[in-house]
C-alpha cells in the first residue's frame, strides 16, 4: 500500500474525527442533552475505531477470498454491494448504541443523531472522493476508512 | 424483472418518502415545541416540493442536457451530476430551514436542526430502498445496477 495514501487517510481521519466531535456536540446541545466536546470526541473515537476495524477486516479478508473462489466481476460487485449495505446498517446500529451509552438518552434521540452524522459524513465523503478522482484522475480504493464505500 | 420496473418502483418509493416528509416535519417540530396543525407541515412540504420540482430539478436536467449537447467528457458529466446532487441537497436544506423558520417561527438554528433531521432520515430511507432494490435486481438478473446517486452515501 502506498505510504502517501496511508498518510492522507490518517490525516483526513483525524480531521474527520474532530469535525464529527464538534458536529455531534452541536446536535446533542440542540436536543438539550448534557454534552461537551470531550464526550462527543469519545463517542466518535470509539465509533471510528470500530469502523476502522470492520473496514480492515473487509479489505484484508475479502479480496484474497474472492480471488481464491474465482468469482466473476458481476458476482464480486454484487457481494460488495451486499457487504457495503450490511456494514452501512451495522455502522448505524453501532452509532445508536454508542450515542445511547455515552449520553444515557433514549434510543429515538440516539437514532436521529446517528443518522444525521452518518448521512452528513457520507455527503462530504462522496464530494472528497469524486473531487480526488476528477482532479487526480484516479479512484482511491486503498485506505482504512475514507476510501471505502462503507 | 426488467430495469424499467425497478426504476419505476424506486421512483414510487421516492415520492412516498417525500410524502413522509410531512410526518417527519410534524414530528420534529412538535419535539421542538413549535406545535402547529398538520396543515402547516403539508404546506411546508408542498411549497418545498414545488420549488424543488419546477426550479432546481429542471435546472439540473438542463445542465446535464447542455453538457451532453456540447459533447462533454463522461467523467465531467458524472462529476457535475454528483456535485449537482450535493448542491441540490444543500439548497434543499436551506429552503426547508427557511420555510420552517417562516411557518413555525422557530429560531434559525432550531430550523436547521429540524431540517437536518428530516432530510437525513429521508436520505437514510432512500439508501435502504435503493440498496435493497439493487440487491434484488442483482440476485434476479445477475447484473449490477445503481438506482440512485445517494445509494452509497
Amino acid at each position: 500500500m502506498d505510504p502517501i495514501v496511508i498518510l492522507v487517510d490518517v490525516v483526513i481521519l483525524i480531521i474527520i474525527l474532530i469535525l464529527r466531535a464538534l458536529y455531534t456536540n452541536w446536535l446533542a446541545t440542540k436536543l438539550k442533552w448534557e454534552s461537551s466536546f470531550r464526550r462527543a470526541f469519545l463517542v466518535n473515537l470509539v465509533w471510528i475505531i470500530l469502523l476502522v476495524v470492520i473496514s480492515l477486516i473487509v479489505i484484508f479478508i475479502s479480496s484474497p477470498l474472492f480471488i481464491e473462489l474465482g468469482l466473476t466481476m458481476d458476482e464480486i460487485a454484487l457481494i460488495y454491494l451486499m457487504v457495503g449495505f450490511l456494514i452501512f446498517i451495522i455502522n448505524v446500529l453501532i452509532g445508536i448504541f454508542i450515542v445511547h451509552y455515552f449520553y444515557e438518552k433514549e434510543y429515538w434521540g440516539s437514532l436521529v443523531v446517528t443518522i444525521i452524522v452518518v448521512i452528513s459524513e457520507r455527503v462530504i465523503m462522496v464530494v472528497i472522493i469524486v473531487s480526488i478522482y476528477f482532479f487526480l484522475g484516479m479512484w482511491f480504493t486503498e485506505g482504512f476508512y475514507l476510501f471505502t464505500p462503507f | 424483472m426488467s430495469t424499467i420496473i425497478f426504476i419505476t418502483i424506486n421512483i414510487i418509493f421516492s415520492y412516498l418518502i417525500l410524502l413522509g416528509g410531512i410526518f417527519l416535519t410534524k414530528f420534529f417540530t412538535d419535539k421542538f415545541e413549535c406545535r402547529k396543525p398538520y396543515k402547516t407541515a403539508v404546506l411546508v412540504n408542498v411549497i418545498w416540493f414545488l420549488i424543488m420540482f419546477f426550479g432546481i430539478s429542471i435546472l439540473s436536467v438542463l445542465i446535464t442536457d447542455y453538457l451532453i449537447t456540447i459533447g462533454a467528457d463522461i467523467d465531467l458529466i458524472t462529476y457535475i451530476n454528483i456535485i449537482n446532487s450535493v448542491i441540490i441537497l444543500l439548497i434543499n436544506l436551506l429552503v426547508i430551514a427557511l420555510l420552517i423558520k417562516v411557518f413555525y417561527k422557530s429560531g434559525f438554528k432550531d430550523s436547521i436542526f429540524i431540517t437536518l433531521a428530516v432530510i437525513s432520515i429521508q436520505v437514510f430511507i432512500r439508501i435502504i430502498v435503493a440498496n435493497v432494490l439493487s440487491i434484488i435486481f442483482g440476485l434476479t438478473t445477475g447484473g449490477v445496477s445503481s438506482f440512485y446517486v445517494f445509494q452509497f452515501i
